[in-house]
């Protein structure tokens, strides 16, 4: 063992300075203060957290602490903080932080967050923990700054890059760290290029699809300790190994759930609506299932997307159709009839019903919708009807989507919002939600309802879901989403779900099962999988936080 | 660090630092600052830049502090253990109260010797992937170059005053003060090695599980590899235990031998 031992010696040249020139000599009194200020600062104990006496106005709820403490004295500070969607990972990673500065264990540190949230992150770290975090706006920040939050696009391009690799980082913090789920990015692979001294990976969704998705996470912050690539993709596959797997990840995970939480929760409360499509837009739907017929060698997979845009908008169904069309997936003479069709459609049934909803309701509503295409139309349909509304998707720059957050707050009714916009976005300020179409993995739902359903929200959330009778949206929400109550807040299981579907895609399950020969087979199918998500015990302990 | 306790520390720091204090009943402390503690403590050069220019009347601001966490005032600011202004005003004693000359002050009436002491406040801070702080003090005698422990807490009850008092002549001290400040170093240094360190051990053996951890990762041909190299010095510098001696203040104290023989 070795240990290294330096002096600071910069008080002994004030020392010898004041000697010669016979002062400047500090009274009693100021000399006595400046000892007591080092008494109050001197941290007491290897052990235990001790930010939250520097941060008394701060509330922190049991589990945030706890969590905190985990990572501090469990974990040396390499941790993914996976807690469900709304439980404030953000103040979780602050609070770590601010204990390692405390601690003077980091002074430069580095937050990669989405563009959207830069301004948030920096905002919260300012407010709630003192922290000086700067966003990175201009170049001189990365070097001049010691606490930079940044977009990760930007971090990892040049110029940035070169520069951001020669900082000597002593902690790195990633916000929506499920976009390093993949090993062949090139995200991941500026991640892994960078010094990680200590390192929080925050997500609410470590396992999105498959659990070498948590293999390559964990592989960012402790190589090895799930093995090698080869030796853990051989081992997963038995079920004692997928035990030991479990315990394993358990030392480098803590995730809170919302039920073993001590937060009171308001209440979800859900309303399913059946939409009717007017005899036209009913002609579309058909010909677009029709299709199946004359396009030999179209997949489940192409259908299944065009059933559902379909169900969204002409607009979304038309975006495919020509898409297709110029790839040459599908003919001038098969789509021609399609197409006529669609021309013949004038209203559409569900955006009418939204309309009514939205009218009949004083309340802030966001909606959510798969489709860019039906985003627009939407965005305009409402217009018509002197309903302003903003759009919110993953494209906008930082600050146009603080700036469309603060229309939002402040002065429109109506949020859009497409999926690529869902993540990380806070709307505490708003209670109702509608899931104009739905995505059909339930933990992209779960991450939408989190925009609302989260700590700070201080009212009941209700949530609407719009379906077309007699469609693959009808059925996706009788047979998977009422099944698993997923909306009334207790989503059982899904990420063991997803680890023992290992290597198959949850997504990629239920279009299978859609697509099955008979209606009764479909049945079957999804009704194994709720049976798996509605299983109240957890026999592999997941990364509960004891 | 109670609030009652900030509000005292406030309060003596600036009637120390030499600002007027206009009210201190807790929890509010309001302070006319003078021209040094305006400049440190309130961020404005460009007016003391102007002031310097232009030749005006330089006009110090006002602070109200308040140490009430419940206050709602706009005029207050609130201070409290963490705040950075409170950091801020730490930092300002340490920098003003670094170096010190002060004198025992006594009530004799004929001439009364006192001998040089040398004093020395340190902290030493145990770091590796966590850290713990141990402040020390020690004093030596400059002539006999007896060294004593816990100086700090022996000198309060004192009369120290910054000029030498009437009656009074300072002993010539045998022992350079430099020489006394490598005397303490050199003691810490052997008491250190001297110690025990199970917290070293234990960070050693955590980075020992990860560094082994590292090579069951890599193949052995990629043991050479940036990568490899990067991800273990990383580890290293989780790790790596570490005591940090820093050198808080220190100075000169002449105290009478009486009281000398009672330290």
């Amino acid at each position: 063992m070795h240990i290294d031992i330096s002096f600071s010696t910069d008080w002994e040249e004030t020392f010898k300075a004041a000697l010669d020139n016979e002062g400047p000599w500090a009274s009693w009194e100021m000399f006595s203060l400046a000892y007591e200020a080092e008494e109050h600062k001197a941290v007491p104990s290897f052990d235990g957290l001790v930010a939250p006496t520097h941060l008394p106005e701060l509330s922190l709820y049991d589990h945030q602490w706890e969590t905190a403490r985990r990572v501090v004295e469990d974990m040396n500070g390499k941790a993914i903080l996976a807690d469900e969607v709304g439980l404030g990972k953000t103040i979780e990673a602050g609070l770590v932080l601010k204990e390692y500065m405390i601690r003077g264990l980091v002074k430069k540190a580095l937050i990669l967050s989405p563009a959207s949230l830069v301004n948030q992150w920096t905002q919260e770290l300012n407010e709630k923990f003192y922290i000086p975090a700067v966003p990175q706006k201009k170049t001189y920040v990365w070097d001049q700054c010691d606490v930079v939050v940044a977009s990760m696009d930007t971090a990892k391009r040049a110029p940035h890059r070169d520069i951001v690799m020669e900082q000597p980082y002593d902690m790195i913090i990633i916000d929506e760290a499920h976009k390093l789920k993949n090993a062949n990015t090139k995200n991941y692979a500026f991640i892994k290029s960078l010094k990680k001294r200590f390192c929080l990976l925050c997500t609410a969704t470590p396992v999105q699809n498959r659990i070498e998705e948590l293999f390559h996470l964990v592989s960012i912050l402790k190589p090895g300790h799930l093995g090698d690539e080869r030796s853990f993709k051989a081992q997963y596959k038995h079920e004692q190994a997928s035990e030991d797997i479990q315990a394993l990840v358990q030392n480098v995970m803590v995730r809170n759930r919302r039920d073993n939480t001590n937060v009171t929760w308001t209440k979800r409360h859900v309303e399913n609506y059946s939409v009717e499509q007017t005899e036209e837009e009913r002609a579309m739907y058909d010909a677009v299932c029709d299709l199946k017929q004359t396009v030999h060698d179209l997949h489940g997979f192409s259908l299944t997307t065009l059933q559902r845009e379909a169900c969204s908008s002409k607009e979304a169904l038309g975006v495919t159709i020509s898409n297709m069309l110029k790839k040459g997936m599908l003919s001038e003479e098969q789509v021609t009839p399609l197409v006529t069709i669609m021309n013949q459609v004038k209203t559409n049934a569900k955006a009418e019903q939204v309309l009514k909803q939205l009218q009949a309701s004083e309340e802030k509503t966001v909606i959510f919708t798969e489709y860019r295409a039906t985003q627009l139309y939407l965005q305009w349909f409402l217009a018509q009807h002197k309903i302003r509304s903003v759009p919110f998707r993953g494209g906008f720059n930082r600050g146009k989507k603080d700036y469309m957050r603060m229309l939002f707050r402040d002065h429109v009714p109506v949020m859009i919002a497409t999926e690529a916009g869902g993540e990380g976005l806070n709307l505490q300020f708003c209670h109702h939600m509608i899931n104009y179409d739905l995505p059909w993995n339930p933990m992209r739902v779960e991450q939408r309802i989190g925009r609302i359903h989260r700590l700070g929200q201080e009212q009941d959330v209700h949530i609407t879901n719009y379906a077309i009778d007699n469609t693959v949206e009808q059925r996706i929400l009788h047979l998977l989403y009422e099944k698993i109550n997923m909306f009334e807040g207790l989503i059982g299981r899904l990420d063991d779900i997803l680890e023992r579907y290992s290597g198959q895609a949850l997504e990629k399950y239920v279009e299978d099962a859609l697509d099955s020969g008979t209606e009764g087979e479909a049945r079957l199918k999804l009704h194994h999988l709720t049976e798996l998500m509605n299983q109240e015990d957890d026999p592999y302990e997941t990364g509960r936080s004891s | 660090m109670k609030q009652a306790e900030v509000h005292n520390y406030l309060r003596r720091f600036f009637q120390a630092g030499g600002a007027e204090v206009l009210q201190s009943t807790p929890p509010k402390l309001d302070v006319q600052l003078n021209k040094t503690l305006d400049l440190e403590l309130m961020n404005r050069p460009f007016y003391w830049h102007y002031l310097e220019k232009t030749g005006g009347d330089p006009n110090p601001l006002k602070m109200h502090l308040s140490t009430n966490m419940q206050s709602t005032a706009k005029a207050e600011e609130k201070v409290h253990f963490g705040s950075p202004r409170l950091h801020q005003i730490f930092a300002s004693a340490a920098d003003k109260g670094a170096v010190t000359r002060l004198y025992e002050q006594h009530d004799e009436q004929s001439q009364t010797p006192l001998y040089p002491w040398l004093g020395l406040n340190i902290r030493i801070s145990y770091t590796c992937h966590r850290r713990r702080d141990d402040l020390r003090s020690f004093g030596v005698q400059l002539i006999s170059g007896e060294t004593i422990d816990a100086f700090m807490k022996r000198l309060s009850p004192l009369p120290l005053v910054p000029a030498i008092p009437d009656y009074t002549f300072t002993m010539a001290h045998l022992i350079q003060p430099t020489s006394a400040v490598q005397r303490i170093k050199k003691y810490l240094l052997d008491d250190i090695q001297g110690q025990k360190h199970t917290w070293a051990n234990e960070a050693t053996k955590r980075m020992e599980e990860d560094l082994s951890l590292l090579d069951r990762f890599y193949d052995e041909r990629d043991e050479g590899s940036d990568a490899y190299m990067l991800e273990k010095e990383a580890i290293h510098q989780q790790y790596q235990p570490a005591i940090e001696l820093t050198f808080i203040n220190g100075g000169l104290f002449y105290l009478r031998k009486d009281t000398g023989a009672h330290l």
